[in-house]
């Protein structure tokens, strides 16, 4: 089979030379056993973006083709000496659904709110940023191989998913500051930052690789956003300086996204859900409970007529909810009992961070 | 013999959630930690530093205060603060998760974060790391007790979603 990408292929293995003292012809040999005939090994993830250290491990997804072996959604684990190999068996016709299903939810307004991947797995990101800008180093080109439209697919996708985090945590944020809980205030504000950034960076055409590595963008192909950055990389030390901190984050990040992030605005397409919880009362006392959390909350004769109006299983705007009712919803979310929902998602028409990214490259 | 003083469901579930859910990342941060120091990358050592802090306050709040559920991850962090003021390994928590002004690239943070984690282990006990090959096969096997425990107070579900999926449905 004719090796491609020989460049990028040849800086991985000298970097794979240089940390574990493995070539990629020894990584060929250990997954020989997972491949078939006309199937491609593409290597993504930090060590084939340039990131990654010697303690990272190696992505890479063999892709086979339609009527190939069965595939798996979780990596099968590999060692090569010290060089962790984690290997995704999956056929190009679930790849071209994967991208598919993306480019469907780029069309469509419903928030992505994880489709793709939760905070801590981002799966689905990973995988299409792997076959949209990882390195072939066995076989035929991978859905027509990397860049183009795949490519296009897949940095949209990531821009959207953190533009939409970024509005999540910046509304947090300001909510923390009203409820007078000024760590989650500061450490959610930091957070839309480090999102807002992530969205911009990747809207400049960076393949993705984790959250991890924001840091070392902005330290290297990012760079002139470092010191956006440097004002927010370490929180307050004074609880009392933290609704200036979070002022600061909201205006940073609406120049980032080109949105409007106050509360006023986000409060609209943003409700609260909160199914888990039943109100009581025995006597004089009102409290919310949750059998199967195991967990209950004693409210005051206010707080429990403000709870009642909201009627059973609570869905509302948080922009219908009065303070009362706002502040409890907001205790309930800060005790992960309640969760933050949105009406509506952020397509990428809706953000100026491509003329942010232009007037960056100029 | 220690004499629980809290409903035998939640103490279960609260350690479970600590070991299972916490702990493993921990040591895959400090693993992370170790490679950012040693190519000199700054800012990931800030980076995983930070979350290392956020995963032992969680794990110190789930075995010390026994809080249940555990909130969604924008709010975990402060949440675990709050249930662990006092707590001799509180301040550095937060200075952790406050992040650093100097990011000391040398040994220095290192030992920081592995004198966290262990006094975090201390109070909840030590998962092997299921990526390492000396790891796996202890891994699964205390995964398999920690099973049966769950189970015979009537919970369920305290393992990483990966190790479940398709069977927890």
């Amino acid at each position: 089979m004719a090796t491609i990408d020989t460049d990028r292929s040849a800086e991985l293995a000298e970097r794979l030379r240089r940390y574990h003292g493995v070539g990629l012809d020894r990584v060929l040999e250990v997954i020989d056993y997972l491949r078939d005939e006309g199937d491609s090994v593409l290597v993504g993830g930090s060590l084939a973006y340039g990131l990654g250290n010697h303690r990272s491990d190696l992505d890479i997804v063999v892709a086979a083709p339609a009527d190939g072996e069965s595939s798996s959604r979780m990596p099968l684990e590999h060692f090569v000496d010290s060089l962790r190999v984690d290997v995704w068996k999956l056929r190009e016709n679930e790849l071209e659904d994967l991208f598919a299903r993306a480019r469907d939810g780029l069309a469509s307004e419903a928030p992505f709110e994880g489709a793709f991947g939760d905070v801590f797995e981002q799966a689905d990101l990973k995988l299409l940023h792997r076959v949209a800008y990882g390195v072939v180093i066995d076989g035929p080109p991978v859905l027509g191989g990397a860049g183009g439209a795949n490519a296009d697919v897949a940095r949209d996708l990531l821009v959207r998913e953190y533009a939409e985090r970024a509005r999540h945590s910046i509304l947090v944020a300001q909510l923390a500051v009203a409820a007078g809980r000024p760590k989650a205030a500061t450490i959610n504000a930091r957070l839309a930052i480090e999102e807002a950034l992530t969205a911009l960076v990747s809207a400049r055409g960076l393949p993705f690789s984790d959250n991890k590595w924001l840091q070392v963008r902005l330290a290297g192909e990012a760079s002139d956003l470092r010191g956006l950055y440097d004002a927010f990389a370490v929180l307050p030390a004074s609880d009392r300086e933290a609704a200036g901190f979070v002022a600061r984050a909201v205006a940073t990040a609406q120049r980032l996204l080109g949105l409007d992030l106050a509360v006023a605005a986000l409060a609209a397409d943003a409700g609260w859900e909160c199914e888990r919880l039943r109100l009581y009362a025995a006597g004089e006392l009102r409290v919310l409970v949750g059998a199967a959390d195991d967990v209950v909350f004693e409210l005051s004769a206010a707080e429990a007529d403000a709870w009642a109006a909201l009627g059973p299983d609570p869905r509302p705007r948080c922009a219908d909810c009065d303070p009362t009712q706002g502040s409890i919803l907001f205790g309930l979310y800060a005790a992960g009992m309640a969760r933050l929902r949105w009406a509506r998602g952020l397509p990428p028409a809706e953000l100026t961070i491509e003329g942010e990214v232009r007037d960056g490259r100029d | 013999m220690d004499a629980i003083d809290l409903g035998a469901r939640r103490y279960i579930w609260c350690r479970g959630q600590a070991a299972w859910l916490m702990g493993p990342p921990a040591a895959q941060w400090l693993e992370d930690l170790r490679g950012a120091l040693d190519a000199g990358q700054e800012g990931l050592a800030r980076h995983v530093s930070r979350q290392l802090a956020e995963d032992c306050a969680v794990m110190l709040a789930l075995a010390l205060s026994h809080g249940r559920p555990v909130p969604g991850p924008s709010m975990r962090g402060a949440w675990a603060l709050e249930r662990i003021a006092g707590h001799p390994a509180a301040a550095e928590c937060w200075e952790l998760i406050r992040g650093l002004d100097e990011v000391p690239v040398d040994d220095e943070l290192h030992e920081r974060c592995a004198r966290l984690q262990n006094q975090a282990r201390e109070v909840v006990g030590h998962v092997p790391d299921a990526l390492t090959p000396e790891g796996y096969y202890p891994a699964l096997g205390l995964a398999r007790e920690w099973i049966e425990l769950v189970s015979a107070v009537g919970e369920s579900g305290f393992l990483p979603s990966e190790w479940t999926r398709g069977s927890d449905a």
